[in-house]
């Protein structure tokens, strides 16, 4: 079994680096300035079935209306990845969230908050995590630096796509 | 067994009836008259709906219609659940199991079932695969002959490439080295083939980039809906894209690909979508259902090569079979050569005496030969000299004997007897003979020895014994007297000094045979004077010889005279000179050998 999947976000809220441990690509990092996109690729099991996932790393632009939401096609599943010590870019997944499900509506996500190492500096404010998770929303804290959750963000992802 | 089912039924009804017709029952209480009037009422309202119920449970019940029943329907049922892959699933272990057990039975039935199937499939295998090493000694042999193979020779092993690689790139007019049918919206890799011998990246990661440039060149560049990108080139590599509704065929070609590969990929698209339309559409991340089109993306791995590559060079071949040729017939020559050397060796030891061959092998241009050797015979390996063969590729393995052939048995007397000056020696037949004088000594210790000699039976001496030799000296002899007298004149000293010395000679000869010999001396006159007188005086002759012959005395010998008169002359002419030499003395010699004095 294989999926596509998308990482969002603005830019420098430390995708790349965040999965950048645990996934295994053929492409160096030039591409992401120049085409908009790196493939990455991870294996995960989940509910018994080997589950190839293909990681489409989308260049992360502020001006998310600038962001190839084109790559987004026939993706089960997306990330949304904020920086937790910069507000500015849960604004951005948010509106990149709402493109998002215009392109692959119903597909699974989940908001990783990225720098938990950083946490006493945060300005993403845990009560409006705490809304999106009442809407249902998976919120993960997430660090680069420690690896904190990122291989639960991917089984959690999994197995929410094949339930969908 | 409806009949049954209905007497079964019809008993109780009857037997109700019976009761109630005949004596009534002796305690007929309400309730009883009641409950069989139920019964009665029962069996007239619903009596033929029990009668087939009966009968339909009798049905279910019974195996055998069961069975029947069920064989009816039960191809009806697989062709419609074929498609089910519940129901494969579930056979299949039984399918499995009726193989396993029909093939431990005898597993000739399966296989003469499978032969037209697996006979074709064989054999094509076996063409493909003879095919593909033709192909490739085709293009060695090629190759190999030119400055252009040196050049690619040394091309390879600068970039660390095998030279049929390097080979390959530089005969090629163009690959299809790897196709992926890509699903169209996600960017998934659903199928990936790869030219043999040629290397691609994660083909999964791969198909995404495709993808993702090819969106990214449409959004770049504002192409109108329904175009895409449908190749791209960098150097002498390119990718053809062929987009169908839900997928994408991207092959990956090195060299011009000609127009005609664009065609075969539409094709295949085309070929695809119409296998496999709804699992494209529907498609969720399950690949199973696409290796169904992996031998239409087989097919379109395409190898063309350069026509001038392909173009045979008879000049090539002609210098290679000759070559091969030249090499087949030196080959054969030599080997021939030796074979002629070695049977001109084995011909050349089983002529020469004293060697007798008893097994030869070759092996791997070496030869051995085993075999028996006389220590007298030639040393067999300066026969392999004259024969061509080097010395060093025949190894000799050779036991001692002693060969009976005449010259071996000779030559070993010879060392062993050691014989005299003039004295020869022969055999044959088991005898062993010397001719010429030889001593008695001699000859006594030859007749010991020879025997033991392997070969000889029998010594034998042919030449006259030294007796017999020194007989002949004496016999000689002529001890000359005066007319009329018998006195022994000086001058005949001499001839009696040698006499005495052949006697001493000759008793010594005797004495090593253990022989004896009697000596008569005999006195002869001329024939003048009258037989009275020359009578007494040839006697007196003998006599006067004997005196001095018979001191000292000789063992073994015995003197006696005898006078004989004229009746022996020495010559018979009747000159003065014939007379002087007939007034003598003579002796002769009779030997009596051992055997004989017993």
């Amino acid at each position: 079994m294989q999926k596509k999947i998308c990482l969002l976000g603005g830019f420098g809220v430390g995708k790349t680096s965040l999965v950048s441990r645990y996934v295994h690509s053929i492409f160096s990092d030039k591409y992401m300035t120049s085409v908009g996109v790196k493939i990455e690729k991870k294996s995960v099991h989940v509910k018994g079935t080997d589950v190839d996932l293909v990681i489409w790393d989308i260049y992360g632009q502020d001006d998310f209306q600038k962001v190839r939401m084109s790559y987004l096609r026939g993706a089960s599943g997306y990330f949304l990845v904020v920086d937790g010590t910069r507000a500015a870019t849960l604004d951005t997944a948010l509106a990149l969230h709402d493109s998002a499900q215009q392109v692959v509506p119903g597909a699974a996500f989940t908001l990783l908050v990225n720098k938990a190492d950083l946490v006493s500096q945060w300005e993403v404010r845990e009560d409006v995590l705490e809304r999106l998770r009442t809407k249902g929303w998976r919120v993960l804290k997430t660090s680069a630096k420690t690896g904190d959750e990122v291989d639960q963000a991917f089984l959690g992802l999994a197995r929410a796509m094949l339930e969908t | 067994m409806a009949e049954v089912a209905v007497g079964r039924d019809d008993v109780p009804a009857h037997g109700e009836a019976e009761r109630h017709a005949g004596a009534p029952p002796p305690d007929p209480t309400p309730d009883a008259s009641a409950e069989g009037q139920f019964a009665e009422l029962r069996s007239l309202l619903v009596g033929p709906e029990r009668r087939d119920l009966d009968a339909l449970r009798d049905h279910v019940h019974d195996g055998a219609v069961l069975t029947r029943e069920v064989s009816h329907v039960l191809p009806e049922a697989f062709a419609r659940r074929g498609q089910d892959p519940l129901l494969a699933r579930s056979l299949a272990p039984m399918v499995e199991d009726a193989i396993t057990s029909s093939v431990r039975r005898d597993p000739k039935p399966l296989a003469d079932a499978l032969f037209p199937v697996m006979g074709p499939a064989i054999r094509k295998a076996i063409e493909h695969m003879l095919a593909s090493m033709m192909e490739s000694f085709n293009r060695t042999v090629e190759q190999s002959l030119s400055w252009r193979a040196l050049r690619w020779r040394w091309t390879a092993w600068r970039t660390g490439r095998s030279f049929a690689e390097v080979v390959l790139l530089n005969t090629l007019k163009y690959r299809v080295e790897q196709v992926f049918l890509i699903h169209g919206e996600s960017g998934l890799l659903l199928q990936h083939v790869t030219a043999p011998g040629a290397t691609g990246q994660d083909a999964d990661q791969v198909s995404a980039m495709l993808t993702a440039i090819a969106d990214f060149v449409k959004d770049s560049f504002q192409v109108g809906s329904g175009e895409h990108l449908d190749a791209f080139r960098v150097g002498d590599l390119s990718v053809t894209v062929e987009q169908g509704p839900y997928a994408v065929l991207a092959g990956v070609v090195r060299g011009a690909a000609p127009p005609d590969l664009r065609q075969s990929f539409r094709e295949a698209v085309e070929s695809i979508h119409l296998l496999l339309g709804t699992e494209l559409k529907d498609y969720a991340g399950d690949n199973t259902p696409f290796s169904a089109a992996r031998p239409r993306l087989d097919a379109l791995l395409v190898t063309q090569l350069r026509d001038d590559a392909q173009r045979v060079p008879y000049w090539r071949w002609a210098i290679v079979s000759a070559l091969v040729l030249a090499g087949l017939g030196a080959w054969a020559f030599l080997g021939w050569r030796d074979r002629q050397r070695w049977a001109t060796y084995l011909d050349r030891l089983a002529r020469e005496p004293g060697l007798v061959v008893l097994s030869t092998a070759s092996t791997n241009g070496r030869y051995v030969v085993h075999g028996l050797r006389d220590p007298l015979a030639i040393e067999p390996a300066t026969l392999i000299d004259g024969s061509g063969l080097a010395r060093d590729r025949v190894e000799g393995v050779w036991e001692p004997f002693e060969a009976q052939q005449p010259e071996f048995v000779t030559r070993r007397a010879m060392a062993l007897l050691h014989p005299p000056p003039g004295v020869s020696l022969a055999y044959r037949d088991g005898v062993l003979s010397a001719t010429g004088p030889a001593s008695d000594r001699w000859l006594v210790d030859a007749e010991r020895l020879a025997p033991a000699l392997t070969g000889v039976l029998r010594f034998d001496y042919a030449g006259p014994t030294a007796a017999a030799q020194i007989s002949r000296k004496l016999e000689a002899l002529s001890i000359l007297f005066p007319k009329g007298h018998a006195e022994i004149l000086p001058e005949q000293t001499g001839t009696l000094t040698t006499a005495a010395s052949l006697l001493t000679q000759l008793a010594d000869a005797l004495r090593i045979r253990g022989a004896r010999a009697q000596v008569e001396v005999r006195g002869h006159t001329d024939s003048d004077g009258s037989d009275e007188a020359n009578g007494p005086l040839g006697t007196a002759r003998a006599d006067a010889v004997k005196r001095i012959l018979s001191v000292p005395p000789l063992d073994g010998i015995t003197l006696v005279t005898h006078g004989v008169g004229p009746a022996e002359p020495a010559t018979s002419g009747t000159t003065e000179h014939d007379k002087v030499l007939n007034r003598r003395a003579s002796l002769h010699v009779s030997i009596i050998e051992p055997e004989s004095l017993h």
